[in-house]
């Protein structure tokens, strides 16, 4: 039999402890009741031996079974010990000699629910935050409820019943998931001093192992009733006797009618009979206690029929070891988590991202505020003050930030599951064999990203599937399969996602590509045949290129890839191209994994701040005026033996250059763009900030040396320059 | 024999058995005020335990074996109600 009454004893703290665990670890919890047979001592057996190193054990309980009390021949030999155990293990058959000891040693799981009951004696008080706890609970505003919770139960009497529900719910708070329903049977039984455990959550698992005698339906019932005699008990109003109340004889005989009505309803006759004579003996004694009463038996009687369901399914561990583990809470999880799914309209996301935006910049506000206050006002203190509130609003904005960004991320697999019919379709007009293999695709990418990478994609494909992989014939004669292979993948690289598309085919003509750039003047032919041949190839992405002479139904009609190109950039990512004859072409899209809001570096030159993209940003140093190298017309630095050539940025810029004083060194801000570094002398660093770029639009649109310009905290605007436009210029 | 009885105080050395669970349950009820120091005791055996257990006699002492000082010993007191 499944006995919990034995639970009471533990302690609450225990039973706070261990339901913490069970709730966020994933080992379940099962409860050993072990009655040793009574001649177990006489034959030689120590049964406390089985017991002890149990691993994961967490409560030990000893009882001894009622004999012969006292009677001197039931003496020690007789074993009447009762042994109750909790252990914590994934394995309900704790060891092989309990497992041969069958129907003595039952094993039954212990639910997290189980645990949770308060104790104590109710007090009568009144709770004027009630109302606002009932409102928390209902809005699901777990910390605000755990302050409030935490505060009464200071003020309140520790070992009373409120102390221990007040306890018990900041307990569920505390856990990873709160529970919901747990929470509100909890706060139910505040008042009413009646604490019964939910029934849709444990009801729906132990409704599973209801055995056909007991149909599920009775049980539901009797959920619907304990609910309704709830309501009564707390329509009785709190333990104790009543004071003044002209209402209370009413309100006594309303929730009388009720009860008895739902005893009736269920089948409770013997309960229904009772209910008169309770109300006369309660408006005599002026305390509701003797409905109280009844409607407590009632509530204990029905609770008892998930125990009795259990119990004839307690399986001895010895029968079906593997049976008596419960179905695994993960599979619950996930079903919960599905049921939870909300579909929300994308508008809606993007306008809350863009509020998020306005608070990032908002935010940066304080620091100009706790400038003005330490140089305006002259207050250390508040200034300083300022800034330790800034760095709390900081910190929130940008779990906001993350989190509002998470929502949008979606799976690259959006994009990536249109291929394999693209390479399909493709392949077989152009009578390719093609094999397609994707990796990666539940790479997570901002939506946006996602959405803008289609089309480039597609543009590579198209290419691939045309210029890149041969006829099948051609890839025999060249010793290859005559199946071609092109690899998608996707992988993340700290905040940004890399996109790689591989194929196997003949690589790009390097030599054809440089006949080519110098028929269209790109560039000098001298020039180009000192280039390199990755620079060379590079020549792809410059406007109007392309190398296949006949224009092919699927690519070749000039606008190649540097359309490609565009739509990276625009989305904050970076391209190139990797090929090698015979063996293939590999291209490689970085992409931010999200947008909107960019960090960047304010930096000050020829009296004005302009701002740098903080990616870009390698490192800032101050070098001594002996450090700054002539190099040719030019200047540079070493730095880790490495020669980095420095431009001063207001020269750049056209800016009045500020007088160096004698002996004092240079600020250079070192960036990294595609792949090489440079300097820039700037007059001095400020503060990097979260800001949203705006691109240049009406008569500054053609100035595409700035990215755009941001809003700082201070109402100024701040000029992002465009790095990569920086080195153009040089 | 592990058991040794004093006057007022009984003494448990190693594990104990059944023949020291009957020389216990003697002893303790000539006397129900009598003692038992756990001090020196190693795992009990079930049968000590019972008679501890249904005579709930004061029990004195520090046990060095992990289980009867965590589980046992606060297991018998709460149930005795003893010190």
């Amino acid at each position: 039999m499944r006995d919990t009454a034995w639970l009471r004893e533990v302690p609450e703290k225990n039973r706070r402890e261990l339901y913490t665990e069970l709730v966020e670890g994933g080992t379940p919890a099962w409860q050993l009741c072990y009655t040793p047979a009574a001649d177990a001592v006489a034959r030689g057996q120590d049964p406390l031996r089985l017991v002890r190193d149990l691993p994961g054990m967490r409560w030990f309980a000893l009882d001894a079974r009622s004999g012969v009390p006292d009677s001197p021949d039931s003496g020690p030999s007789v074993c009447r010990l009762i042994v109750n155990v909790i252990v914590v293990a994934s394995d309900p058959t704790m060891s092989e000699a309990l497992a041969s000891e069958g129907d003595r040693a039952v094993v039954t799981h212990l639910a997290p629910y189980d645990l949770c009951f308060p104790t104590g004696e109710p007090q009568p008080q009144d709770w004027p935050a009630e109302v606002e706890v009932r409102d928390l609970l209902k809005r699901k505003q777990g910390l605000a409820l755990w302050r409030v919770l935490a505060a009464k139960s200071k003020e309140t009497a520790e070992s009373s019943w409120q102390a221990s529900v007040l306890r018990w719910m900041c307990c569920v708070l505390e856990s990873v998931r709160p529970d919901q329903e747990l929470l509100e049977a909890l706060f139910a039984s505040f008042s009413t001093a009646y604490f019964q455990a939910p029934v849709a959550a444990p009801a729906a698992t132990d409704r599973s192992t209801l055995s056909p005698k007991e149909p599920s339906q009775t049980s539901e019932l009797r959920g619907h009733a304990a609910l309704l005699v709830q309501a009564q008990l707390a329509l009785l109003g709190p333990v104790g006797p009543v004071g003044a109340d002209a209402l209370w004889p009413g309100r006594l005989h309303a929730a009388a009618t009720a009860l008895e009505r739902v005893f009736r309803a269920v089948g409770a006759a013997e309960l229904a009979a009772k209910i008169s004579e309770a109300v006369a003996a309660a408006l005599e004694a002026g305390a509701a206690t003797p409905l109280r009463t009844l409607a407590e038996e009632a509530l204990r009687s029905w609770q008892g029929v998930p125990d009795l369901a259990t119990s004839k399914f307690a399986i001895s561990a010895s029968e079906h070891p593997a049976a008596a583990v419960p179905a695994p809470a993960r599979n619950e999880d996930v079903e919960r988590q599905a049921l939870r799914m909300l579909k929300v309209e994308p508008g809606r996301i993007d306008s809350l991202l863009g509020l998020v935006g306005e608070l990032a910049v908002a935010k940066n506000s304080l620091p100009f505020l706790a400038r003005r206050a330490e140089l305006d006002f002259g207050s250390r203190q508040l200034a300083r003050e300022i800034k330790e509130r800034y760095a709390v609003i900081n910190r929130i904005t940008e779990e906001l930030q993350s989190a509002v960004m998470h929502v949008r991320m979606m799976p690259l697999a959006h994009v990536f599951r249109r291929f394999p019919r693209l390479v399909r379709d493709l392949s077989a007009k152009l009578g390719k064999l093609i094999r397609l293999e994707i990796v990666g695709e539940d790479t997570e990418a901002d939506k946006g990203i996602v959405e803008e990478l289609f089309d480039p994609l597609v543009h590579l494909f198209r290419n691939s599937i045309d210029h890149g992989v041969e006829m099948p014939d051609e890839r025999e004669a060249a010793g290859k399969a005559r199946e071609g292979l092109i690899r998608l993948s996707a992988q993340h690289a700290d905040d940004r996602v890399i996109i790689e598309m591989r194929d196997d085919g003949h690589g790009i003509d390097v030599e054809r590509v440089r006949q080519k750039a110098i028929e269209k003047g790109l560039a000098s032919a001298d020039d180009l045949r000192q280039r390199s041949d990755d620079d060379i190839i590079q020549l792809i992405f410059a406007p109007g290129f392309s190398t296949v002479e006949n224009v092919s139904e699927l690519s070749g009609r000039g606008v190649g890839m540097d359309v490609v190109r565009t739509m990276v950039t625009r989305a904050g990512g970076t391209i190139t191209v990797t090929s090698k004859p015979q063996e293939g072409t590999t291209t490689r899209i970085t992409l931010p994994v999200t947008m909107a809001v960019s960090r960047v570096m304010i930096v000050e030159a020829g009296g004005t701040e302009v701002g740098l993209p903080f990616v870009n940003v390698r490192e800032t140093v101050h070098v001594q005026p002996g450090d700054l190298k002539h190099v040719g017309q030019g200047r540079a630095i070493v730095l880790r033996g490495r020669l980095i050539p420095v431009w001063p940025l207001a020269e750049l810029l056209a800016l009045p250059q500020t007088e160096t004083v004698a002996g004092e060194g240079t600020s250079v801000l070192v960036l990294r763009v595609d792949g090489h570094d440079l300097g820039l002398a700037v007059d001095g660093f400020q503060e990097t900030v979260d800001v949203i770029t705006k691109p240049l639009a009406g008569v500054l649109g053609h100035l595409e040396l700035f990215i755009g310009t941001a809003m700082l905290g201070d109402g100024r605007v701040l000029l992002v320059l465009d790095p990569k436009e920086i080195v153009r210029c040089l | 024999m592990s058991l040794t009885r004093g006057s007022d105080e009984a003494l448990i050395a190693g594990d104990g058995d059944l023949d020291d669970a009957r020389a216990l349950d003697a002893w303790l009820r000539e006397d129900p005020s009598r003692v038992v120091n756990l001090e020196g005791c190693g795992h009990l055996h079930s049968a000590v335990v019972q008679v501890l257990l249904v005579l709930g006699p004061r029990l004195r002492g520090r046990p060095a074996d992990p289980f009867v000082n965590q589980w046992l010993l606060p297991a018998l007191r709460r149930h005795c109600g003893g010190l």
